[in-house]
């Protein structure tokens, strides 16, 4: 129970800065790709799609300093798929809300789903390379610029284990170095001919 | 907590709170749009346009659907008249020629029906939804339509979408007024 707490946090920790760092990825992305709902209309659209998540990535590796490369790796596929049902949930609002039904021109369901997983590829394959890549360079930079609890417990120790085998090491050699003086001393056949 | 990890959670807090802004609003932008049918040429859901219909009292509704990919591959349901209605945006091309080949056909169309209104602004650029009224049952467009069953009409304020090269998949929705055929079901 006592080993289950550190590692429930750690993922609760996970969880919560993926679900929290996949609504501006989503946001961003909508912004970039539909500019006709958003409050504020952008022309950078390449930049917005490349920047947020990339920025999510370094943030979201910053904020998981404390844990393993792996769930940095793990976090970051979560934002992607949380996201991506919040594209979707965007998308389909109309639908979810009442206001619209699906109204396939070709088939039966077709062109909205063909549409809706269109812009769900192109988002996985958009944003997933640069958010991992921010991820993993963040928590790399996170153990120089903000090092992990444990981290710093660990190199204090280390510090604090050098430097008491320093000190043994110098009682050693004073002792030996003691010892060598009073071996002269007792030795006649060592003493000083007169 | 040192200082460099509390200044980057606030970045990280205030970027999710930006985008949660920017997510709700896009949200309800989208519900809003599609349930008024102000904004055809932005609307994903332009393929489902409900105009409304003045006959006499009765209010009827026309479901328009359209591909997004292929503007030719339009189908209407013309509920109030159970008519099945295919629609030709003109000849593939340039897509400001076949919104304007289209809309001056449907405006020539419509004025000999003797509808009024303005259909399209000259530079095809409307962008707002157009409900015609029709008088009554037997005026000369319904009439047209129920005598024929073979032509015309319709379409106000209609998004036609068209795919870029290199851009494919960002979608831009032109505005335009679509000719419609109109054939009886059966």
């Amino acid at each position: 129970m006592a080993e289950l707490k550190p590692r429930l946090r750690a993922f609760l920790e996970v969880m919560v800065y993926s679900l929290a760092g996949s609504v501006p990825v989503a946001a961003f992305f909508i912004l970039a790709f539909f500019p006709g709902y958003v409050p504020f209309s952008i022309t950078e659209t390449g930049t917005i799609l490349i920047l947020t998540p990339l920025i999510v990535g370094v943030l979201f590796g910053f904020m998981l300093s404390e844990c393993d490369l792996r769930s940095v790796a793990a976090g970051t596929l979560v934002i992607v798929i949380s996201s991506s049902v919040l594209v979707t949930a965007f998308i389909m609002s109309p639908i979810l809300a009442g206001v619209a039904s699906a109204a396939p021109a070709v088939a039966p369901g077709e062109v909205l789903e063909i549409y809706i997983a269109q812009r769900i590829l192109l988002f996985v394959v958009l944003s997933f390379p640069v958010l991992l890549l921010g991820a993993v360079v963040g928590r790399a930079l996170s153990e120089r610029v903000v090092p992990s609890e444990e981290l710093r417990r660990e190199l204090e120790q280390l510090r604090r284990e050098t430097k008491e085998w320093h000190e043994l090491l110098e009682r050693r050699a004073e002792l030996q170095r003691q010892d060598a003086r009073s071996a002269r001393k007792e030795e006649p056949g060592l003493e000083p001919k007169k | 907590m040192n200082r460099v990890r509390a200044l980057l959670l606030t970045a990280y807090l205030v970027l999710v709170i930006v985008g949660g802004v920017i997510y709700v609003q896009s949200v309800s932008n989208m519900v809003l749009y599609t349930e008024a049918d102000q904004r055809f040429p932005s609307s994903l859901y332009a393929n489902e346009v409900r105009i409304p219909r003045y006959v006499g009292d009765k209010v009827y509704s026309i479901n328009c659907n359209f591909s997004f990919e292929n503007p030719a591959r339009v189908s209407i349901r013309l509920r109030a008249f159970s008519f099945e209605i295919a629609i030709d945006s003109g000849a593939p091309g340039n897509p400001y020629d076949d919104v304007r080949l289209a809309s001056e056909r449907i405006g020539e169309a419509a004025e000999s029906l003797g509808d009024a209104g303005p259909l399209i602004d000259p530079g095809g650029k409307l962008i707002r939804s157009y409900a015609m009224r029709v008088p009554a049952d037997d005026s000369p467009l319904m009439n047209h339509l129920n005598a024929n069953g073979n032509y015309i009409v319709i379409l106000y304020g209609l998004a036609v979408s068209y795919g870029y090269s290199g851009t494919a998949l960002l979608r831009q929705f032109w505005p335009g007024i679509i000719t419609v055929e109109v054939a009886p079901v059966g």
